[in-house]
């Protein structure tokens, strides 16, 4: 098996291991409510609102001895999760529907917005910070160093107010939502086929480029807001490690065999800044995440994040916060996966499993 | 040197110290700067009909003017303060004691339970403080809040006579609060647990090891001190950004309880909506906008100074260099130390002093000259 689908693998196989402590850290605090709490994470949705209260305690009752909710904790824990990977994560009384199909549905958005903003971001961290680096002092540099000092002290909804007060509201030239009512409308009719729930690629496929250029005029702010604040910190990362290199051996003897500058910077060093660039992304995975939610909640996106503005909205309902969590964790896993793949397509030190990330 | 001279020699040493300073006074003279209404405690006080929707400029009686329902922005500013303050401190304080113990002890422990430890804090890294914001809040809802208890082990634990401080505590801790403890502490374990490991080989800690040094005073005594300074960094710089967190979440109206959060978020039809224009309602925006950035800045600048004087390597780097060099003729001055410091006859072969010497110039003119020092034919071509 050659070296790097055998990185992919190993460390394919440590996102279950983390998703295992953490379900168990979260059902350890869920074992703090009473039975009668947790029983509500297994109820059906043929429930009926009208029940009376002997009827409620009785099917509460079935439900914990059937999930034996009065058992230790382990017992608890592996019930819990055999649910878990065959069900639908429980029912939720506020969205009046599974808690599974409801994230998968509301995926879509949360993907689109996460995806542009990192397809944005990754390639101009690295190129700008690796450029400040590499001319150190030069104006390039002290551009970037107060772009990036701008963007790490402007907190993301204050720059999400001034962005809508300018380009929403005076200018109009983008729009928070994900789509306008017109488009809207047209995308509720059958004629237009879903392939992958992201507004802009279904467009793409359905030949609709108006849709298309009304889904992105939405995108912009969100996409700006959330790749702003990480392109900053990654391309510092990326800057400092570039300092740190160009004194190193193989660069003076590229130089000293004539390898012309931009291909000492960009052959060269370029490989060996992404891995601590990429490594402090890695560990910044949850604040991306976090921030795709923030961004979503401020410019009305219909992501995944809105399901918790229904969770907290009074009614308790823990099937679709600890769903929300559990799903949240996937997320972030998923993008330290990716992150780590994309470490050891440019890194062979990081495939070959040398240096250990 | 001294420390507190290495620290001043930054003009954004001092200055971020000082912008931390007016934030620490203001919250401890909230009660005089802007005394509560005996009636109403707390941040938001009424200074009018709480029926008036639209905010007030500045007047006499509310001098930053006021937020919708007549609620004065300057008390909500400086109440706020120290609800930050007090947010930012205790949690960074919390977590970095957490985390720097649990670093210390499973680096120094080393083995397969150091290392299964370390694999639960990344573990911990996938976790998304609004995740657990939610999932705790719900937690909350059905322990404390319906039970007054909790319950472990099949049965119910109230927290009453003996335990209500308990109860007092977790009723009236935020729950965000709680979320960032449990969920922001893995930075400063893995930090201290890779300065102890990479620590415990030193000659110093094996021979404080020989003389018969206890485990405890081991760590206690070397390795804390050692991994102190860059967890002091890490959590000036984690003030800040909890704070900004908090209001984040507060704006977005998910919880948290920031009162800066809160201001933005009750002005925040106003900020965006009829005016026209970010500055149309600037008391509703600049005041809370700007006590919360500058509140991150000073933190995150403070965060860079203690590094400059704790680490000792950015030390070395950066104040060993001559006064001059720092103010920006950086290059010409190392370029003449380096060659300085060598023979004459290697200046023309050493590759460094003459990347360093062509530093400063155009990239066209360094790839020229470099052509030029590999071939004595292609040297005399460019001279002449």
């Amino acid at each position: 098996m050659p070296p790097f689908l055998q990185f992919v693998i190993r460390r394919f196989l440590a996102v279950p291991i983390s998703l295992l402590v953490i379900t168990m850290i979260l059902y350890g605090g869920v074992m703090l409510t009473p039975p009668e709490a947790r029983a509500t994470l297994y109820l059906s949705e043929n429930i009926n609102q009208n029940l009376t209260v002997e009827q409620l305690q009785t099917i509460e009752a079935q439900l914990i001895r059937r999930y034996h909710l009065r058992d230790p904790y382990p017992v608890q824990y592996f019930l819990w999760v055999k649910t878990l990977l065959n069900g639908s994560w429980g029912y939720s009384p506020s969205l009046n529907e599974f808690v599974l199909p409801s994230l998968l549905r509301r995926t879509p958005p949360t993907l689109e917005l996460a995806l542009y903003s990192l397809l944005l971001l990754i390639p101009l961290g690295l190129v700008s910070g690796m450029m400040a680096g590499w001319k150190r002092g030069g104006h390039f540099d002290r551009g970037f160093r107060l772009l990036a000092f701008l963007s790490t002290s402007t907190p993301p909804f204050i720059l999400a107010i001034v962005l809508l007060s300018i380009f929403y509201i005076n200018l109009n030239w983008f729009a928070p939502g994900r789509i306008s009512l017109p488009y809207r409308l047209e995308t509720m009719e059958g004629s237009f086929v879903y392939y992958t729930g992201m507004l802009t690629i279904d467009s793409l496929l359905n030949g609709r480029f108006d849709i298309m250029g009304d889904a992105f005029r939405h995108l912009a702010m969100p996409v700006f807001t959330l790749s702003i604040y990480h392109w900053a910190t990654l391309g510092r990362v990326a800057r400092v490690s570039v300092m740190g290199e160009e004194k190193k051996e193989y660069v003076i003897a590229a130089r000293s065999r004539g390898v012309i500058e931009r291909r000492i910077v960009w052959k060269h060093i370029f490989r060996n800044t992404l891995t601590p660039s990429l490594t402090s992304m890695t560990l910044s995975a949850t604040s991306i995440v976090s921030g795709v939610f923030v961004a979503e909640i401020i410019y009305n996106i219909n992501g995944i994040s809105s399901i918790i503005l229904s969770a907290l909205s009074g009614v308790p309902d823990a099937p679709a916060a600890l769903g929300f969590a559990i799903y949240s964790v996937i997320i972030t896993l998923l993008l330290m996966f990716i992150l780590d793949v994309l470490q050891a397509v440019f890194d062979p030190r990081v495939r070959e499993g040398v240096l250990k990330i | 040197m001294s420390r507190p001279h290495l620290f001043l020699r930054r003009w954004q040493n001092w200055l971020s110290l000082s912008v931390i300073l007016v934030y620490i006074l203001v919250a401890i003279a909230a009660p005089y700067l802007s005394p509560d209404d005996p009636k109403e405690p707390g941040p938001f006080m009424r200074v009018g009909r709480p029926s008036e929707s639209r905010p007030a400029p500045p007047r006499a009686g509310s001098p930053l003017g006021t937020l919708p329902r007549n609620i004065d922005v300057y008390h909500a500013l400086v109440w706020g303060t120290r609800d930050a303050l007090s947010f930012g401190l205790i949690v960074t304080v919390s977590t970095a004691i957490f985390g720097i113990l649990y670093g210390a002890f499973s680096g120094f422990v080393g083995n397969r339970l150091g290392s299964f430890m370390i694999r639960i804090a990344d573990s911990f890294l996938a976790f998304p403080a609004i995740a657990g914001l939610v999932f705790l809040q719900q937690l909350y809802g059905s322990t404390i809040t319906a039970l007054g208890g909790i319950y472990v082990e099949g049965q119910a634990i109230d927290f009453t006579a003996p335990l209500s401080m308990i109860r007092y505590l977790l009723e009236h801790v935020n729950p965000l609060m709680l979320s960032l403890i449990i969920l922001s502490w893995m930075p400063y374990a893995r930090l201290v647990h890779s300065i102890v490991t990479t620590l415990k080989q030193t000659d110093f800690v094996q021979s404080a090891r020989a003389l018969g040094g206890s485990a405890f005073w081991i760590v206690r005594k070397h390795l804390l001190p050692n991994s102190m300074g860059p967890a002091m960094v890490l959590a000036a710089r984690d003030v800040g950004g909890i704070v900004v967190l908090q209001a984040t979440l507060t704006f977005i109206n998910i919880g948290g309880g920031s009162v800066w959060g809160a201001m933005l978020a009750q002005g925040r039809d106003w900020i965006l909506g009829p005016g026209g224009s970010l500055l149309t309602y600037w008391w509703a925006f600049l005041p809370p906008t700007f006590a919360v950035m500058l509140f991150g800045i000073a933190w995150n600048m403070f965060g860079d100074s203690l590094g400059d004087v704790l680490t000792p390597t950015s030390r070395d780097e950066f104040y060993s260099q001559s006064f001059w060099s720092r103010l920006g003729k950086k290059d010409a001055s190392s370029k003449d130390e380096l060659l300085d410091s060598i023979p004459a006859r290697l200046h023309r072969s050493d590759p460094v002093a003459e990347e360093q010497a062509l530093r400063s110039k155009p990239a066209g003119k360094t790839l020229v000259s470099h052509a030029g020092d590999l071939d004595p034919a292609a040297q005399s071509q460019t001279q002449a």
